[in-house]
């Protein structure tokens, strides 16, 4: 099954143990690179090796040979399937979002032409509606011919291995964009970016904050000068331009920002990756802490996963509160919603942009 | 290939796991593994169809723990007491061979038989026979592979003339370094007429990097005291003298286990197996100088003087030991008597060259693959004891030099290597036979810091006696310091020429004759070197610290970290993805990073001084080669 992985960890692994120093997740059950190399030969000796990865990449990053631990136990879990939990779960998530309840797709009324699609995924959504309507209005004043498409990228069906219906899942978004007329699609939610590129797909793919970088800005929302710092979404990994364009934002609304040693391409997952709370939920709560400790000024970042998950150890707010949140002081410490209250705002949306552009 | 005869085949037909337990594999707790097996065995009810027992050096040194199974010659390399349960399990009468504690060849296929191991294909064991097969601790042992047989032939049917006459006729020559041939040797101690003789044996081996004759007394000492019998009875003495240093503890423990056995056969002591003969023999432990190593040193410690060489005429086999005819003779040349009595002279003589007959005994050590004890006849060339047997240069790396005789002798070079081992060609090439130790160096070696090493050792053991030794060593040592500490000056290397031939002319024992060699010889073969140092500073081998430095070459450097924390003293700049830095102004030039950063990398360089190149600024980011898709 991995004879290739095995056969490169045989020939390029020098044994340097970084990546079992730094990855918490090779950590927690492993002490020696060779009892790696035991599990991976057994093909995941358990459901905790082998559901335990948050499949960050950080293992690529740090590794001198980039090898990367977490692409072969993606390969395992493609072949073993998700988890029964795991199953139960997203099956049920994934017929909420890709229903009437939330599924969406309108082009710019005010324009005859469409241009380009903003798709804000899920998450973001369950986050604030409110911050994606602002962001949207604002997009579309500055930039006719957008359309908004509400759906799932499917990433989480990827990470617990459901290869078959992930792949349906992405293809039905960039069917919708092309229908819709566009050949650009705008996502908010770095986890997209890096679900529409594992496949070959005709669509030219930014995110909003390197589109918000580029084009004139509202006033912004928050003020006072703050110093934050920056934790970059595992999936904003090796994605200079939006590890920028997220800086720069930052740096436009007036705020300082004082740099984690763990930081861009050396960032840590906040726990949520790889659908780990499902198969080791202690391992999910001990990152995110671990993480959120690593920061002693208030945190910023731009993936609302990464929000939720650190936000109970330290202030965390989304880079649009930055921009387009009046509430966004008291947003720093707001707690994690349950999931039924994430679903109500993802229907509001819904109901909002309907009933606003849908005429 | 070894030439033993099988003494657990000869006994009770009862099979034999042997555990090396010579100081080698002794020190990797082998005997441990001894016990856990004999516990596995009793466990499995096959006591009484299987020999569990300690045995000396089968030479592997290398592959230890050593385990071999007789009579099927099995060998197993690099055994863990857990291997126990696995090698027991293999004696049963279905057992299967442990495949994965087999030696592997280079091509990666088990070697089942060590006599197929290319490292003992092309030996010849005389001294070493019974060496790995037979406890050291047990006369019985000894006995079932032909010992004693000598002995019984010598005091049954040879006049000592006769005795002293096959000696000469084997052509063997001293095996301590010097090359004299014993049976002239034994021949002028007979021919004395001054009452007592003395049989001495030399164990004080000095050399660094030496364990010949420390591994033969620990793995078959018997042959050795069978031997100094027989050389008692051939000279017309009663007394022996085993001079043995004290830095060899299970060589003394062992010895003295087989003297009290000995005695206990009446194979020792008075009249020897009722032929009238009587001989005695007893330890005398010396505190490790060098230069008793040297025959009348040796023996002025014996008599409980300082050892110090004297002036030769007289020789020691008229005026020795107390005044009296002595015949001193090294651990392996005894050890190969009863082998010569048995065979013969003729057999003997047929092995090797005719100046040089019979085998040479050496210590393989340095950066060599295959690190051990090895026996091969006289003439194999070098190039077959460093390729053929002792399996090439670690690390695939480029062969240098390989050094002979020790402190007393030479290096030579890549030219030298199809030169036939024996006492006349290692001397006509600049370096000597000597006692065994045959240290191979490769290309990070510094050949003017070897000869530094060396004569570091010869002027520190120098006993003082004779100016030129005492005087001269140190101003040698002054010079090769200074040459690799940068401070070489030009006309150094004549100068160092000139006190060599000093010394060698103006010193009294072997010690201070042969003290230059290792500067001689370096000299002659690497003098390119020697100037390097002088005229350029500059160490070719970047081994001389002072003229070396450790580069991080940023191209290569894929910052494993691996030098970055092995580095004791906070040299090293470095984080995850970020190309690491030699900080120059803070490192000691301990070679730790260079010894660490993987061969797959190879990013440490070890450069001039003067020439390190400009690093990359800090926190310059290792580039990515390949990308996961994202």
């Amino acid at each position: 099954m991995l004879e290739k992985e095995l056969k490169e960890i045989y020939e390029l692994c020098v044994n340097c143990r970084l990546c079992l120093k730094e990855c918490e997740f090779l950590k927690s059950l492993f002490e020696t690179r060779d009892s790696i190399i035991v599990d991976l030969e057994a093909e995941g000796a358990n459901n905790k090796t082998l559901y335990s990865c948050t499949m960050c990449d950080l293992c690529e990053t740090i590794c001198p040979s980039e090898l990367n631990i977490g692409r072969a136990y993606l390969k395992l879990r493609q072949q073993k399937g998700p988890l029964p939990v795991q199953k139960k779960f997203i099956d049920k998530d994934q017929e909420w979002v890709l229903s009437d309840n939330f599924a969406l797709a309108l082009p710019d009324p005010d324009s005859s032409e469409c241009q380009r699609v903003f798709f804000p995924g899920c998450h973001l959504v369950g986050y604030s509606a409110d911050l994606v309507m602002k962001t949207y209005e604002h997009l579309k004043a500055k930039l006719p011919g957008t359309a908004i498409l509400l759906g799932c990228c499917g990433a989480s069906r990827r990470e617990c291995g459901d290869d078959a219906l992930f792949k349906e899942t992405a293809d039905n978004v960039e069917a919708e964009v092309k229908k819709l007329g566009a050949s650009e699609i705008i996502v908010a939610c770095p986890n997209c970016r890096y679900a529409f590129t594992e496949h070959e797909r005709s669509l030219k793919i930014r995110s909003i904050y390197e589109v918000l970088d580029e084009i004139e800005l509202p006033e912004m929302a928050s003020n006072g000068e703050r110093t934050f710092t920056v934790h970059d979404p595992c999936r904003a990994r090796w994605q200079d331009e939006m590890q920028d364009a997220a800086r720069n934002l930052i740096s436009k609304a007036g705020h300082k920002i004082e740099e984690m040693r763990y930081s861009r391409d050396l960032t840590m997952c906040c726990g949520l990756g790889g659908q780990i709370p499902y198969a080791n939920a202690p391992l999910s709560k001990t990152m995110a802490k671990l993480r959120a400790e690593q920061a002693e000024v208030d945190i910023v970042t731009y993936c609302a996963s990464c929000r939720d998950a650190l936000a109970p150890h330290k202030p965390t707010l989304h880079v649009l509160d930055l921009i387009f949140n009046p509430d966004w002081d008291e947003a720093r410490t707001k707690p994690a919603e349950k999931p039924s209250e994430k679903r109500e705002h993802q229907s509001a949306l819904r109901a909002q942009l309907l009933e606003k552009f849908g005429g | 290939m070894p030439d033993h005869e099988n003494p657990s085949e000869q006994s009770d037909g009862k099979r034999s796991i042997l555990i090396c337990q010579a100081l080698g594999c002794l020190s990797s707790h082998s005997d441990r593994i001894q016990t856990a097996i004999e516990a596995e065995i009793s466990q499995l009810e096959l006591a009484d169809s299987v020999n569990v027992k300690l045995t000396g050096c089968p030479g592997l040194c290398q592959e230890g723990p050593i385990v071999l199974i007789e009579p099927e010659g099995t060998f197993y390399a690099r055994v863990k007491p857990e291997d126990a349960p696995d090698i027991a399990q293999s004696m049963l009468p279905d057992g299967q061979v442990v495949e994965r504690l087999l030696y592997h060849g280079d091509d990666g296929q088990p070697i089942r038989n060590y006599a197929d191991i290319p490292y003992y294909v092309k030996q010849q064991h005389i001294v070493l026979r019974n060496c790995g097969h037979i406890n050291p601790e047990e006369i019985d042992d000894y006995i079932a592979v032909s010992g004693y047989e000598a002995l019984k032939k010598v005091l049954a049917d040879m006049a000592p003339e006769q005795v002293v006459e096959e000696v000469t006729k084997s052509g063997i020559r001293g095996r301590g370094g010097a090359g004299f041939p014993a049976g002239r040797k034994w021949a002028e101690a007979r021919k004395s007429t001054k009452e007592p003789k003395y049989v001495i044996c030399n164990a004080d081996e000095g050399d660094p990097g030496a364990f010949m004759d420390r591994s033969t007394l620990e793995s078959d000492p018997h042959t050795v005291i069978e031997g100094m019998i027989i050389a008692g009875y051939a000279i017309g003495s009663d007394t022996g003298y085993i001079y043995v240093r004290a830095e060899y503890p299970l060589a003394i423990k062992r010895l003295k286990i087989a003297l009290k056995q000995a005695e206990g056969r009446g194979l020792l002591g008075d009249n020897i197996l009722g032929s009238g003969f009587s001989f005695t023999l007893q330890i005398r432990e010396g505190a490790g100088a060098f230069v008793c190593g040297e025959a009348s040193a040796l023996m002025y410690s014996i008599e409980g003087k300082r050892g110090m060489p004297r002036v030769k005429p007289p020789r020691s086999v008229e005026s020795g030991l107390w005044g009296l005819p002595t015949s001193l003779n090294n651990v392996k040349t005894f050890a190969s008597v009863p082998v010569i009595i048995l065979r013969g002279a003729d057999w003997y003589a047929g092995i090797g060259t005719p100046n040089s007959t019979g085998t040479a005994v050496f210590a393989l050590t340095g950066k060599i693959v295959n690190s051990g004890l090895i026996e091969v006849p006289m003439g194999m060339t070098l190039r077959e004891i460093i390729f053929d047997i002792g399996g090439g240069l670690i690390g695939g790396k480029e062969f240098k030099a390989v050094q002979t005789g020790g402190p007393s002798g030479g290096c030579l070079p890549a030219s030298a290597l199809d030169l036939p081992v024996d006492f006349d060609s290692l001397n006509e090439a600049g370096s000597i036979m000597g006692s065994g130790g045959m240290v191979v160096v490769d290309e990070d070696t510094c050949m003017v810091d070897l000869a530094r090493y060396f004569l570091e050792f010869t002027q520190e053991e120098s006993c003082g006696k004779c100016v030129p030794c005492r005087i001269g060593t140190e101003l040698v040592l002054e010079i090769l310091d200074r040459i690799t500490n940068g401070e070489g000056k030009p006309g150094d290397i004549e100068l160092l020429e000139e006190y060599g031939d000093v010394i060698a002319k103006g010193s009294l024992c072997g010690l201070g004759k042969s003290a230059p060699n290792p500067v001689l010889s370096t000299i002659k073969y690497f003098r390119d070197e020697y100037e390097a140092h002088i005229n350029e500073k500059r160490c070719p081998a970047g081994a001389c610290r002072a003229l070396t430095s450790f580069y991080i070459n940023p191209e290569a450097c894929r910052a494993c970290m691996l030098c970055f924390e092995s580095c004791p003293v906070e040299a090293v700049d470095g984080w995850l993805r970020t190309i690491h830095i030699v900080l120059q102004e803070k490192c000691i030039k301990c070679g730790s990073c260079y010894d660490v950063c993987p061969s797959l990398y190879n990013a440490i360089v070890k450069v001039p001084v003067i020439e390190v190149p400009q690093p990359p600024m800090p926190g310059t980011k290792v580039p990515r080669k390949k990308r996961s898709k994202c």
